[in-house]
């Protein structure tokens, strides 16, 4: 009779088995392939180009106002002797109230892209993992330790985790398809607003904004280094003198990078608001090759503006 | 809060024509500056032209950048509706992982009942 009862309770212990296997199987069959939509990756790639257009316009600002502080130490060098010193006309080109509202924008910006990228990226789906296979390993260890008749295999318990993880992947991504779009438009007009302020606060070489500004900073450093070098060159040995003249050229190098630089930086703010309404137009496409054109052209010049950030960081 | 979209970045500027004369003036002074034929008074009356003309645009470019402030903020204001929106979504997922965390110690639990009635000869 106790044989019997043994032999019944392992029969139907494996009909239980068999039947979580077989259930969970297919709740993960159906479920897998929903994690992470293409509208979430997107928005995820998306941030990531974003991030380092905000990076670059910071950068662009630093740029400018270091090159317009060494135009105001060439100038004051080269006239000393004539003007002196007035420590009132030391003033940073860019006026710190309106460079905290530029800071302030950025770092929305920042931020926005960031929380796109933590809600739309595979983080919270990876979350989910370690937690399910922590309490997957203590099931384990449950069995091993005080349950040691009763058998719960690895396949088991791996399908188990991943059917946990399907199901979170599947709720999140539900979430996710349920309120991005909205938010996608909602957040586009003030996107284009401030790509196309920053834009024009930049403006192009011979119109009023920052870009000519520059253009001009070096353009006075110029000027006063030969004014220094043809009131001083005869007081000069030849190594002193040929070390001042070498300045010049560089300076006319700098100026080709600098423009160049801010002309990048302006082109990432037109990309990234490009990008911005493509990625609000195709948020109910499966595929956005629209999208994809935008983002590469976002990419494109972030690296751009990125190597002469770099080459102009080198040369300090 | 302005609702109006900026101008486009390409937009004519009203102060072009004054700032097209002074780029003459500051190409002109700087030119005289470096003529190595004028005299030295000249050629630093020329620089001290230079460096006021350049002042004068450096006020135009700054005037530019300032003006666009109010704009700015404006348009930063504009986010915050969709930035509240995007910060509710970003709980409500936190919130989906930690009912997630539960329902995983669920399982947990289940399989410790269904064990206990194993053991007991119930399944």
């Amino acid at each position: 009779m106790g044989g019997m009862t043994l032999i019944a309770r392992k029969s139907s212990s494996y009909r239980l088995l068999w039947f979580r296997t077989v259930a969970v199987s297919g709740l993960v069959a159906a479920l897998s392939g929903c994690v992470l939509s293409p509208l979430a990756s997107r928005t995820a790639a998306f941030s990531t180009a974003a991030t380092a257009t905000v990076t670059q316009t910071q950068n662009a600002y630093q740029l400018v106002n270091q090159a317009y502080s060494d135009a105001q130490m060439a100038t004051l060098v080269a006239t000393y002797d004539t003007s002196g010193f007035d420590a009132t006309k030391i003033k940073p080109f860019l006026p710190d109230k309106d460079l905290e509202v530029r800071t302030e924008v950025l770092a929305g910006l920042k931020q926005y892209a960031t929380m796109l990228a933590e809600v739309s990226g595979d983080k919270p789906i990876t979350d989910l993992e370690t937690q399910a296979a922590a309490a997957g390993n203590g099931l384990v260890k449950l069995e091993q330790d005080d349950f040691k008749g009763f058998k719960i295999d690895d396949r088991e318990k791996n399908l188990a985790v991943t059917a946990v993880v399907a199901i979170g992947g599947m709720l999140i991504e539900h979430e996710r398809a349920r309120a991005l779009p909205g938010i996608l438009d909602k957040m586009n007009k003030p996107i284009q607003d401030i790509c196309a302020i920053l834009q024009s606060d930049i403006g192009t070489v011979g119109k009023p904004g920052l870009a000519s500004a520059l253009h001009r900073a070096y353009d006075s450093q110029i000027a006063a280094q030969q004014k220094f070098i043809d009131d001083n060159g005869v007081h000069l040995s030849a190594a002193e003198k040929r070390t001042e003249i070498e300045v010049l050229p560089k300076l006319v190098q700098a100026q080709r990078q600098s423009d160049q630089a801010l002309a990048a930086t302006s082109n990432s703010l037109a990309a990234l608001a490009a990008a911005h309404a493509a990625l609000a137009a195709t948020k109910s496409q499966k595929d956005a090759p629209a999208f994809k054109l935008k983002l590469s052209e976002l990419v494109e010049n972030a690296q751009l503006i990125n190597n002469f950030y770099l080459s102009l960081c080198t040369k300090k | 809060m302005s609702t109006q979209s900026p101008a486009p970045p390409d937009a004519a500027d009203p102060k072009q024509a004054a700032y097209d004369a002074l780029n003459d003036l500051l190409a002109q002074s700087t030119a005289a500056a470096n003529n190595k034929d004028n005299t030295k008074q000249a050629r630093d009356a020329a620089f001290s032209l230079r460096t006021a003309t350049a002042a004068q645009l450096d006020a135009l470019d700054q005037a530019k950048f300032t003006g666009n402030t109010v704009d700015l903020q404006a348009a930063e204001e504009a986010m915050s509706p969709g930035m509240k929106q995007l910060q509710e979504l970003q709980t409500q997922i936190e919130a989906l992982g930690n009912e997630l965390k539960e329902a995983t110690s669920i399982l947990t639990g289940i399989d410790k009942v269904i064990a206990e009635l194993g053991g007991l000869g119930l399944v």
